[in-house]
């Protein structure tokens, strides 16, 4: 038990210098720490699909598992655990993007009645799936970062690496789009 | 960019109505009441799901996997990390001194030696009365096995066993004659 408090009170960073070890009790706390918030954001960024979500988490900490060392010792650990999600989000995209194109050639001439398209729809689409829908993918993932994990502009600037101020530009162009369209009751 | 700030507080901790007049007033003149509350309500439902909980069989496969690679990093260490040469000094190390530390089986080692044992011995003859009486020393060598660690094996014994009826028709034969 004391061990273990002993773990409680390490930084994410220590923690981390802990796991490029090999130690098991460091990833578990470090986990436990972030699996439910990248969870979310995956689930976001990545349709709103749970399966998915659960998927890419496991591969992001899989990856951590395997290259540690990939993790530079002076730059925080929060900022590149995200920095790791939004880039394996990107890939997600190309992905999907590759097998809609292939899809759709496929299905060409093939036509759904008004009802099966319904169904669809209704059955994925909340009213943050359509807000977030209306983003392009940097756009979206910066949105989430800032306003559902409350990123600081800091951790911002080191995930795109860019600086603050571009940031914030950046911030206030999407808030922009999406005040313009945002669904009005 | 300053009005950013503001308007990105306002927008992460504070509803429409709550605002105060001189804040409503701001806001109003930045954006329009609808849109500062559909922003609101859009950021307040993201943030509520800000946290998903993971399924506890990815933790398990994860945590097994992080063991199983902290086992592996563990054999390589002994297989890669430490040089040939390191584990051939060990054995020559380690097996002299199982060599010294077992305990020795007692050697014996036999091996014949010749000692000069001085013999004397006394050879009665029964001859005629007019015959002279001839008394005779004989020294004999006799070999003699020796075996460490064992006591020295009692000379006189053999010696005498040793003497055949042959040997001693052979003494009195040379009596007799004189040769």
């Amino acid at each position: 038990m004391k061990l273990f408090r002993k773990y409680k009170s390490k930084t994410d960073e220590q923690l981390m210098i802990l796991i490029k070890d090999g130690d098991h009790r460091a990833f578990t706390l470090l986990y436990d720490r972030y699996a439910s918030r990248i969870k979310a954001f995956f689930y976001r960024m990545l349709w709103s699909d749970s399966s998915v979500a659960e998927d890419h988490l496991h591969d992001l900490f899989a990856k951590l598992i395997e290259r540690p060392e990939l993790y530079n010792e002076h730059s925080l650990v929060r900022p590149w655990l995200f920095q790791i999600a939004h880039n394996m989000c990107k890939n997600a995209y190309r992905k999907k993007g590759f097998e809609t194109q292939y899809l759709s050639q496929l299905e060409e001439g093939v036509v759904y009645s008004e009802a099966e398209r319904s169904i669809d729809e209704g059955f994925i689409k909340d009213e943050v799936y359509k807000l977030l829908d209306m983003l392009d993918e940097e756009r979206r993932s910066m949105f989430l970062l800032r306003y559902q994990q409350d990123m600081s502009l800091r951790e911002l600037a080191e995930i795109y690496d860019i600086p603050s101020g571009t940031v914030k530009s950046k911030l206030f162009y999407i808030r922009k789009f999406v005040v313009d369209r945002v669904e009005l009751d | 960019m300053k009005n950013f700030e503001k308007l990105d507080k306002l927008l992460r901790s504070t509803p429409f109505e709550s605002l105060s007049n001189e804040d409503r007033e701001w806001v109003e003149h930045e954006i329009s009441e609808e849109e500062y509350k559909g922003m609101f309500r859009a950021i307040h439902q993201l943030r509520a799901e800000k946290e998903m909980q993971p399924s506890g069989r990815t933790k398990a496969q994860l945590i097994s996997l992080i063991k199983g690679k902290q086992q592996s990093n563990r054999n390589s260490w002994i297989y890669t990390k430490t040089p040939l040469y390191a584990n051939f000094i060990i054995l020559l190390v380690v097996i002299p001194l199982i060599w010294v530390l077992l305990p020795q089986k007692e050697v014996i080692v036999e091996k014949p030696v010749a000692v000069n044992v001085p013999v004397y011995d006394t050879v009665l003859v029964h001859l005629p009365p007019d015959t002279v009486l001839v008394e005779k020393t004989v020294r004999v060598e006799v070999p003699i096995y020796l075996t460490r660690n064992s006591e020295p094996k009692s000379v006189d014994s053999g010696v005498l066993k040793k003497e055949s009826f042959a040997e001693q028709k052979a003494l009195h034969d040379l009596l007799v004659s004189g040769e």
